[in-house]
């Protein structure tokens, strides 16, 4: 996901520069979903407040579209899709969708949107342009993570009530396989290379990491912290850096985010945040991690170099998801 | 006529049993709701006053809810969970141990009162394969200590729970001084023995304590108006403990001072609230409106988390025989969620299910026990009930 992002941001600010229209590219800004601001909060890279960018009810994930030109923000609240253009500062249009939208994924050629719909324990796919449902897979109770592979060919979602990791076929349009994990399983990250997907358990304070050819879990990464107990340990957030280095993962009611080296399957260290640390998101340049703090409403700022938290800065109302351009 | 229509609905369910294709699952496992048969609680009237912490229905509903939602978990694996209910009189354990058997009853849901919960415990004695007990509607603490029994889950939070949940906040908030009033009935000097350890525990005060009536007759004016109970001394909170809820329904705002009515009226300690909006909560508390037209209560929690427990014990175990799957669930090694934030597993030493417990009023959840900065060696839950070396419970 991040690195789709980051890819799409790139293209966006590089295209912008070409056409010398440089007020296109707001670059370098840090865009936090605010779900009771009912706005996305728009930063400076360094946590300078520009200003919010009202959007439909209770915004949630985020992703970027149409060559990082707009945003698209769930609407746990409305219903829908919202779509946001960052340089007209409003939401321009929404894809309606059944009720409480929480985290989607887009199909790499951006056509189509795979929503897990809590309410109806269904992962729906949606034709963007003519924004209609396309197909709909069921899944265990409460799906939350959503992730599409680069191919095309598969979309994951969790349920967090079955404890298990949903497997969709998008040419047969059905489940082929599931894929049992630890408990409260939410947010997915998956390694460049595809071979690893990454799932944080919420209630097992772990990692599962799934061999995505077997189809298995491999390895369950725990995270312990000194002083600590297990119960506080949330792990939810989470981001795998573009190179497939290094996995950023937020732990909840810990108030800190831990820094995991990929390949060795080890934490390197843990930083602290705020209350209750959740959504992260990465800058463009890979130098800046941003975590948001969905009970202390503030953003924490990370220099990733030395693994240190710069400084934190106030972000709306229940923060949520974090975006960079 | 309601001992008519329970009637009509055992029949409807031996039928309903005589038509299951049984022998087609792998392992078909029979929940058995057993309820009282014309349980005053239930009653109509008892119903519409709507009294906080009192249960607003049946607990069919929301067991069934949660047998949906590992169907496809437990289906894969060749398990399938069924529920049945069953009206009893109360009476006779043995004939309540036929019907067990007769139904094939692995799992039972007791929706019952104190002295039928402990015939119950006395009557396994004389069976050979006792199923696991989930008590889901009784809050006495009797049946966690003195009276406790190896088979017993409790996951409706323990009137001790409750009271220290309570305790807690107060002591929080520094907010100490205590008027305590308690009702007439034998119910409230139980819960008053209960309380009065958590103020004891917590470090609160009673600076006064008086006994209320329900009466309008100006000779017992004393004990009945509000005002007159409440005047003096100075204190910090008015708590009131109340197990019929009518009296402490009136108390919040017909003090004498300005000061805020905790315990059976006011601030409420419960297993569940509606308003609570983490934790994947709303969506439970939907799915339940959803069936019902009611909001989800404490004693609906319960049977959902009841049922839950022993859905996810299987789903982690698919092969396990009852006996393997109760020791799991209570020795605590069986990690639960109930949509409170945190897992939540059963303690061994007496089967009560440890969990957060909410501090809520009419329209919302103030704040959640244990509350921020209580200590313990093990487990913070663990501040709420009885705890490991304190536990009267022997049979564990």
């Amino acid at each position: 996901m991040q690195f789709m992002t980051t890819y799409s941001t790139l293209s966006r600010c590089a295209a912008a520069l070409i056409l010398a229209a440089s007020a296109q590219c707001t670059w370098a800004e840090v865009f936090v979903s605010s779900e009771k601001d009912n706005a996305i909060v728009v930063l400076h890279n360094d946590g300078t407040f520009i200003k919010n960018i009202p959007t439909c009810k209770r915004p949630r994930h985020m992703q970027w579209v149409n060559a990082g030109q707009q945003i698209m923000v769930a609407c746990g609240n409305s219903d829908q899709i919202g779509m946001v253009d960052v340089a007209a500062g409003k939401q321009v249009d929404a894809l309606p969708t059944s009720e409480s939208p929480e985290i989607f994924a887009l199909s790499p050629d951006g056509k189509t949107a795979y929503v897990s719909i809590e309410e109806a324990s269904q992962m729906t796919a949606y034709d963007i342009a003519s924004k209609k449902p396309v197909f709909s897979v069921k899944t265990g109770a409460e799906p939350e993570g959503v992730l599409a592979t680069p191919d095309g060919k598969l979309v994951y979602v969790t349920s967090e009530v079955t404890n298990s990791v949903h497997i969709v076929d998008v040419a047969g349009r059905k489940q082929i396989g599931m894929v049992k994990v630890g408990k409260r399983p939410r947010r997915f990250a998956l390694t460049p290379n595809g071979a690893e997907l990454w799932v944080t358990n919420e209630l097992s304070a772990s990692v599962s990491i799934i061999n995505t050819a077997s189809r298995t879990v491999k390895h369950t990464l725990m995270f312990e912290i000194a002083g600590m107990r297990k119960n506080d340990i949330s792990p939810v957030g989470m981001l795998i850096t573009p190179d497939g280095k290094t996995a950023w993962v937020a732990l909840g009611r810990a108030n800190h985010v831990a820094e995991v080296d990929v390949a060795t399957h080890t934490v390197r260290k843990v930083i602290l945040a705020g209350k209750r640390a959740w959504g992260v998101g990465l800058s463009s340049d890979g130098s800046r991690l941003y975590v948001a703090n969905g009970l202390s409403d503030d953003l924490t700022i990370v220099d990733v170099a030395s693994g240190k938290a710069l400084k934190t800065v106030p972000a709306g109302r229940v923060p949520h998801s974090v975006i960079t351009n | 006529m309601a001992a008519c229509r329970s009637g009509f609905v055992r029949r409807l369910f031996a039928w309903v049993a005589l038509l299951l294709p049984v022998s087609v699952w792998a392992a078909s496992w029979q929940i058995l709701v057993v309820g009282l048969r014309d349980d005053p609680r239930y009653e109509r009237k008892t119903l519409e006053q709507a009294f906080i912490g009192k249960p607003t229905g049946r607990p069919l509903v929301a067991a069934q809810i949660a047998i949906d939602e590992l169907k496809d978990n437990l289906q894969d694996a060749g398990n399938q969970l069924k529920l049945q209910d069953l009206q009893w009189d109360g009476k006779s354990t043995t004939e309540l141990l036929a019907e067990i058997n007769k139904r094939k009853a692995q799992v039972l849901l007791l929706d019952l009162p104190l002295e039928q919960q402990k015939a119950l415990m006395e009557a396994f004695a004389k069976i050979s394969t006792a199923p696991i007990v989930f008590n889901i509607s009784e809050s006495n603490d009797t049946l966690r200590s003195t009276s406790c029994h190896p088979h017993w889950l409790h996951t409706l939070p323990s009137e001790r729970m409750l009271a220290d949940a309570m305790a807690q906040w107060l002591a929080a908030r520094n907010w100490r001084d205590v008027i305590l009033l308690v009702g007439p009935e034998p119910q409230d000097q139980a819960l008053r023995a209960i309380w009065i350890a958590s103020i004891k525990r917590f470090g609160l005060k009673v600076k006064a304590e008086r006994k209320f009536v329900l009466s309008g007759d100006p000779r017992q004016r004393e004990a009945s108006n509000p005002k007159l109970l409440t005047a003096e001394p100075a204190h910090d909170v008015v708590m009131v403990l109340d197990s019929v809820g009518e009296f402490a329904k009136g108390l919040p705002f017909n003090t004498a001072l300005p000061r805020p009515v905790v315990g059976s009226g006011g601030l409420v300690p419960l297993a569940w609230h509606t308003s609570w909006e983490r934790y994947g909560a709303p969506q439970l508390s939907h799915r339940f409106q959803k069936l019902t037209n009611k909001q989800m209560a404490s004693q609906d929690w319960a049977s959902w988390m009841a049922v839950k427990s022993f859905a996810t014990a299987l789903d982690d175990e698919p092969k396990a025989n009852l006996a393997q799957l109760l020791h799991k669930l209570r020795s605590g090694q069986t990690t639960l969620d109930g949509f409170k934030g945190t897992a939540l597993s059963f303690r061994p030493w007496d089967g009560q299910l440890r969990q957060g417990i909410f501090m809520a009023h009419g329209q919302a959840v103030a704040g959640m026990a244990p509350v921020e900065g209580v200590l313990h060696p093990k487990e913070i839950l663990d501040t709420l009930g009885a705890d490991e070396p304190e536990s009267l419970c022997k049979r564990r």
